[in-house]
């Protein structure tokens, strides 16, 4: 019998719980972890899954993790997101700007490997992650950044000038 | 070509202009959406802003955008590169003149938004925060169109029918987002 109000699916997830319940209780687990793993679109990947926690007093928590959000539309993926990046070339300057939007600045984290920039920020949800080739190779101790309205600007030096 | 240093607020005011007249270009389309103006650093630098300060556009309304900078192809020839939905904020067309001037937007406490087209499966509170991140960063004024892009190439427009406190509002996480369901002429 199938009702069509998710019900079905709601009884299904239960029987579920109950069994991982026995399953912990049988075999005298604290906590259980379930995760599963799928492509998105683009590059995308979406993870999700569940921990439940047998508390003190013999009560079940349950604390989901992953980056899949049930919405009215369907799930929904928060994958770690790829800000939008550009790089301009400015004399003896490589300048990049990444919109981060929802950041604390102080979650942002730069990292220079001579012509790579790994830029990543981990704010309480939201998580951002790109590896930026530039034009050249820069020095490692010249990054300058600034973050204004979700926009941020990284200044770079060129390692070598001479060759304009 | 040799890049200045960069000077301090307080630094020489050598021609700082508080306002500009500038042609209105199409921008790029990877910045549909994205509530930017794209100009010349040169520009930018002449409006005493920054980048990803808010810049006040005026064609025959005003609206508000982050200023990011033109691709070298782009630079010195006054121009500031927006997209459809913010010309049509400003109430301006390609080609034309707009004003432009440095302004501050303020953090949102609040925004008011109703959807601008048919099919607009946000309703619940759910997803008004899921929409809050998706138009995170953008700064707004009332009467504005804004697009979220969902996940995918979907996007749903909205009208911005309130800003709490007025004037250029910005969207932060923690602003609250309403959905009116008032229709709009």
């Amino acid at each position: 019998m199938s009702l069509d109000l998710g019900l079905g699916g709601i009884f299904k997830g239960l029987g579920n719980f109950i069994e991982l319940l026995e399953e912990m209780t049988e075999e005298g687990k604290q906590e259980i972890t379930r995760a599963g793993k799928f492509k998105g679109p683009g590059r995308t990947e979406a993870m999700y899954g569940f921990t439940v926690k047998i508390g003190p007093e013999g009560m079940p928590r349950v604390g989901r993790f992953g980056n899949v959000r049930e919405t009215e539309m369907g799930a929904v993926v928060e994958e770690v997101r790829e800000p939008m990046v550009d790089v301009f070339d400015e004399g003896n300057e490589v300048v990049v700007i990444a919109e981060i939007p929802g950041v604390q600045e102080s979650a942002i984290r730069l990292e220079v490997k001579e012509d790579v920039l790994l830029l990543s920020a981990d704010d309480k949800d939201r998580k951002y992650s790109k590896e930026v080739l530039l034009p050249c190779a820069v020095l490692a101790d010249s990054v300058k950044s600034s973050y204004r309205n979700g926009i941020l600007e990284i200044r770079l030096t060129k390692a070598s000038t001479e060759g304009n | 070509m040799e890049s200045e240093p960069r000077k301090g607020a307080a630094g020489k005011a050598r021609d700082v202009a508080v306002a500009m007249s500038v042609r209105v270009a199409e921008a790029l389309s990877k910045d549909v959406g994205r509530g930017i103006g794209r100009m010349d650093p040169a520009d930018i630098e002449r409006l005493g802003a920054e980048v990803g300060d808010v810049i006040l556009v005026s064609g025959n309304k005003k609206t508000a955008v982050r200023v990011m900078p033109a691709y070298a192809e782009q630079r010195g020839s006054r121009l500031l590169q927006i997209d459809g939905i913010t010309r049509e904020n400003a109430q301006v067309g390609l080609d034309e003149k707009a004003i432009v001037e440095k302004t501050q937007g303020r953090a949102a406490q609040a925004i008011v938004l109703s959807p601008l087209a048919a099919g607009g499966g946000m309703r619940s509170e759910k997803d008004s925060r899921y929409l809050g991140r998706l138009l995170e960063g953008l700064a707004v004024t009332e009467g504005d169109r804004v697009r979220a892009t969902l996940f995918g190439s979907r996007f749903q427009d909205f009208l911005v029918v309130e800003t709490v406190p007025r004037g250029v509002a910005l969207v932060h996480p923690t602003t609250s987002i309403k959905i009116s369901e008032q229709k709009t002429a």
